[in-house]
């Protein structure tokens, strides 16, 4: 009996000594890496939102784009009994399909986490579920931040708008402590300055039981939120209203700059869209519709659409005419080209646009009468294609203006080299004659034309363009970030040379092309009207340009530019200088569309008769 | 009169009850500080009630119990009887007996009903267990509340009689190789179990039978082990190389058994079964399941460290990661809050517990007492080792309760009686404790 108990006894000791050693392995030995697993597992991190700064306009009063509050409809997984029947009642009454709700949760990979299923509902949407919602056992609603834009489809191209996160977005900018709930800049200064407007997310800890309820008293940030700031851009609100209203219902764009600082006063591009609705809407078809659409609002023609710039271009064929004999040598300055109406190069016959040509033609009534022939002449006598390429690409055309606007083009400067390699055909004097009248292989973008127009106003020196003026403290106001004045470029051509430019683009608007519809008594304009022939297309299809500065005299600091560009796709109205015409008239005698308007009819502008 | 008193008997008992007091107090308090149930207040009841049963036991004389064991049984299947007939359900099994106002777990009470009769009829009849038909009927009386108990169903007490009967069965002479026979059909079955299982269908865990056991190989292999069993019981009848035949039949025989009921097992367990045996092997394999309890616990106890984190002070178990902490898993509300050493010297205590009962049944001068202290020791040891395996994540999670300590009147109540007659035992037999008894 003793041998058995004994047996017995040795077996329970070995067994008890067993269990002291797991005891010891796992409290002494593993101790560390049980201690830290269970803070973690009782540690919730949250996540504090920041709040996406605001956009402003210049005068900084009312914000362009800000914040509201917007709730979202989530569901408990923990609560809710996922059965049919509850689906389908949740679908009607929320009115989306059932689909996107089992959808929704089974994409859902967490037993614990809420699922949206609905979101960006203003109060005014939510209001009828309020009641039904706390009628349902694991519905909720919640309140979240909604971006809202104030001025719908006006300056959309500029400040761009916001949107969920994409996949690709979120590997490329993973490493900026983005996830995947986040919003993010998705176009125009939304995105341009997406680091400035976005603040950095806090981190508040929380003991949580295994219910995932809060313990009391237990809550601790770890990192506080830093608000995003307040953007102030250099855009005027009444001005880019007024640079709208005048470009009307025309695929085109418009800008107003300042030529001393570089500063986008005003920048339209149309159409446009509403980017209210693309934060609003439930799913991404309607984003893909405004892709889709032919006229491509997304589009912010300002700055990626390019068109040959036409008679414009004669204006840098004037200067480069006037500096290729800054010492007054060569007589170019004096040069004569008598103007039959044609000329022929080679076997080819290049036309004016006045078929019983001009007479004799001097540098500034040929840019008054747009005298093709003379261009071509001196293009190819006296330029020649190397100086046109050396000067016009001292002027940023063909390459980026390197505006603040993400997605800007650059458009074509064709050279000898650039044919060659584009076409693999050699340059002929045909391609020097064609551009030098802006046309052929030639595209530029509005806003280079406008750095154009503003190296000559400002003597050669084109200052950045930029639509940022600063950034604030979204709090306190305080300037935190300044956008400097940066000289991008500085044309080498003598000052006598453009102060003649100046002059002979306001002899333009006074006797020239365009000075029956430059009415404006408010301001003394110089400008110079282009009709860019689209290549292939009638005559009917034409690009409408105009790129003016005023007023004219004044120093460059309070010189205004503008240029309007007309697609080729409207109906033809020669209606760059008209919008031109009025954008000056409301700037300048401070004016509202609408009295801008009603003075130039009254002054005598018939041309408006139809709007 | 009480004759004489075992000092580290009642030492270790009130030591273990001590124990119990404090830490379904520290179960009962949120993390807050709140005291959200009066279970230490019904613990302390029944702890006093169990001291009273306690000492009134020492004045009844064994005689008396001996003679009312076939009663105290009957008494005990009558009210599992009961149980199943208008038990609650709690956890989806009929355990409880709704009684005076009080919850009473009768499968508690007919272990100690269970051991009792087992003594008292093996020490009246002397049964010969090499015979086959009285190790049969003899068997009867563990497996029939076995059945009763497995039908409520709760499979973990049930499990909890087959050794207890073992013991028993050690104690009064069966011979050690059919017990090492059974415990290896039990073993061979599990891990056979367990392994087709793991390399078949990690993933589709308990819901689908197991294919590997219905596979043709699995049957080949069953095949051969008849074979070559028959071909050794052949060697063995001729008597050639007879050791050496003799052998390799008890193994191929208790393999091709556990083989077969592993087979069966695959029928009979229900899927949930099935899970917590598997998620015993690999916690990991289901972490938000099954195999969260024993991750939790375990990581609590492990958090506790050498000294603990201070009574009362336990963050895991008081953030309610661990689910019935009163009772199930009281031990790992010890390990966390009093560390290495609080676990350890529970442990020394229920070591030191068990060995008293040893030594009362080996100084007992007769049968009786010698199995009912083996078949104690067996059910104190069964209870501890897979109670305390299981917060330790070295046993499946089977939810029997860590005897004198997890919080349950029944429980307590069943192990203060089943150590009071072990009490008595000793007291009664001063006279002959200088000698050893062996049959």
């Amino acid at each position: 009996m003793q041998s058995k108990f004994m047996t017995m006894g040795i077996i329970i000791s070995l067994i008890m000594l067993f269990i002291m050693i797991v005891l010891f392995k796992i409290q002494v030995l593993e101790q560390s890496h049980y201690r830290k697993k269970v803070d973690q597992i009782a540690l919730r991190k949250n996540v504090l939102k920041s709040l996406r700064g605001r956009i402003f306009d210049t005068h900084a009063d009312e914000p362009l784009a800000f914040n509201v509050s917007a709730y979202q409809i989530v569901l408990d997984p923990r609560t809710f009994v996922r059965n049919e029947k509850n689906i389908e009642n949740l679908a009607n009454a929320l009115n989306v399909s059932k689909s996107h709700i089992t959808n929704t949760i089974t994409k859902s990979q967490s037993r614990t986490d809420e699922i949206v299923i609905r979101e960006n509902l203003l109060y005014k949407e939510i209001i009828p579920y309020f009641e039904q919602i706390n009628s349902w056992e694991g519905v909720r609603w919640k309140r979240t931040i909604q971006r809202q834009y104030a001025h719908d489809d006006s300056m959309a191209h500029v400040l761009g708008y916001v949107g969920d996160i994409s996949v690709v977005e979120l590997q490329t900018y993973a490493y900026k402590g983005y996830n995947n709930a986040d919003i993010i800049g998705k176009f125009g200064v939304e995105k341009q300055y997406e680091d400035l407007l976005r603040g950095k997310t806090g981190t508040k800890e929380e003991v949580v039981n295994v219910f995932g309820q809060k313990i009391d008293d237990t809550e601790q940030i770890v990192k506080e939120v830093e608000l995003g700031h307040d953007l102030i851009l250099t855009l005027d609100r009444e001005i880019q209203e007024v640079v709208e209203k005048s470009l009307g219902e025309r695929i085109g764009a418009a800008i107003v700059l300042k030529p001393s600082t570089g500063e986008i006063i005003a920048m339209a591009s149309y159409p446009s869209y509403n980017p209210n609705q693309l934060v609003y809407s439930v799913d991404s078809k309607l984003l893909s519709e405004i892709q889709r659409n032919v006229d491509s609002p997304f589009l912010n023609r300002a700055i990626q659409s390019t068109a040959p710039p036409a008679s414009t271009f004669k204006v840098l064929m004037t200067t480069i005419l006037l500096d290729l004999d800054r010492n007054h040598t060569l007589g170019y300055w004096h040069h004569r080209v008598y103007c039959p109406g044609y000329i022929k190069i080679g076997n080819r016959i290049f036309r004016c646009w006045l078929a019983h040509g001009h007479g004799y033609e001097n540098y500034i009534s040929a840019l008054a009468d747009s005298c093709n022939v003379f261009f071509y002449n001196v293009g190819i006598e006296q330029i020649g294609i190397n100086n046109i390429f050396n000067y016009a690409s001292q002027f940023g055309l063909g390459q980026l203006s390197a505006i603040d606007l993400p997605g800007e083009v650059s458009g074509i400067l064709p050279s000898p080299q650039w044919k060659e390699s584009r076409l693999s055909e050699s340059w002929v004097t045909g391609d020097t004659a064609n551009l030098s009248i802006g046309q052929g292989f030639m595209e530029v973008t509005p806003l280079q034309l406008a750095s154009m127009v503003s190296g000559i106003v400002n003597d050669g020196v084109i200052y950045k363009p930029h639509v940022l003026k600063e950034a604030r403290d979204q709090i306190t106001g305080k300037v935190v970030y300044t956008t400097p004045i940066e000289e991008l470029r500085n044309i080498d051509v003598d000052k006598q040379v453009f102060k003649s430019v100046r002059s002979a683009m306001r002899n333009v608007a006074i006797n020239g092309t365009s000075a029956v519809v430059m009415t404006t008594r408010a301001v003394e304009v110089a400008g110079k009207t282009g009709s860019g022939q689209v290549l292939g297309d009638d005559f009917e299809n034409l690009h409408s340009w105009y790129m003016a500065f005023g007023p004219y005299d004044l120093p460059a600091e309070e010189q205004v530019v503008v240029v309007t560009w007309i697609d080729a796709k409207n109906k033809w109205e020669w209606w760059a200088p008209k919008a031109a015409n009025l954008i000056f008239q409301s700037i300048f005698a401070n004016q509202n569309y609408e009295e801008a308007l009603l003075e130039l009819q009254k002054n005598g502008a018939w041309f408006y008769s139809n709007l | 009169m009480l004759r004489r008193i075992d000092i580290f008997l009642l030492i270790a008992m009130i030591g273990l009850c001590m124990f119990s007091l404090f830490f379904v107090y520290s179960s009962s308090v949120d993390i807050a500080g709140n005291v959200n149930s009066n279970e230490f207040i019904r613990q302390l009841f029944f702890i006093i009630l169990g001291i009273i049963l306690f000492i009134l036991i020492q004045f009844v004389p064994l005689r008396f119990i001996i003679r009312n064991a076939i009663w105290i049984y009957i008494i005990c299947v009558l009210l599992l009887l009961l149980t199943l007939m208008i038990g609650e359900i709690r956890n989806g099994a009929k355990s409880w007996l709704p009684l005076f106002g009080f919850s009473i777990q009768s499968s508690e009470f007919m272990k100690v009903a269970t051991i009792l009769l087992f003594a008292t009829v093996l020490n009246e009849y002397r049964p010969d267990f090499t015979s086959l038909k009285q190790l049969m009927s003899y068997s009867v009386i563990g497996v029939f509340p076995m059945l009763l108990i497995l039908i409520q169903p709760d499979m973990g007490t049930t499990l909890v009689y087959i050794p207890i009967i073992l013991g028993i069965y050690y104690i009064y002479g069966y011979s050690p190789y059919k017990v090492i026979f059974i415990i290896g059909i039990g073993i061979i079955s599990v891990v056979t179990l367990i392994v087709s299982y793991h390399f078949n269908s990690m993933d589709v865990l308990g819901s689908q039978k197991i294919l590997l056991l219905r596979s043709s190989r699995y049957i080949y292999y069953l095949a051969v082990l008849i074979i070559v069993c028959i071909l050794s019981l052949l060697g063995f009848l001729t008597g050639y190389l007879h050791i050496l035949f003799k052998s390799i039949c008890y193994i191929t025989t208790m393999f091709g058994v556990g083989s077969v009921l592993a087979y069966v097992a695959t029928l009979v367990l229900k899927p949930y079964q099935m899970q917590r045996l598997l998620v015993f092997v690999n916690p990991n394999s289901d972490p938000l399941g099954s195999g969260w309890h024993i991750l939790q616990s375990v990581a609590a106890i492990g958090a506790g460290g050498v000294s603990g984190k201070g009574y009362l002070q336990g963050t895991h178990t008081k953030l309610e990661f661990l689910p019935q902490k009163s009772t199930d898993f009281i031990f790992s509300v010890i390990g966390e809050e009093m560390g290495l050493i609080g676990g350890g010297l529970l442990i020394l205590l229920y070591m030191l517990i068990i060995w008293r009962m040893i030594m009362i049944g080996i100084r007992s001068n007769d049968l009786w007492s010698s199995i009912y202290c083996g078949g104690t020791v067996a059910m104190f040891f069964t209870h501890f080792l897979v109670n305390v395996g299981m917060t330790l994540g070295v046993m499946p999670v089977t939810g029997i309760p860590l005897l004198l300590v997890s919080y349950g009147g029944s429980s307590l109540l069943t192990s203060l009686l089943a150590i009071a007659i072990v009490h008595n035992i000793y007291a009664s037999n001063k006279n002959n404790f200088s000698r050893v008894y062996s049959i």
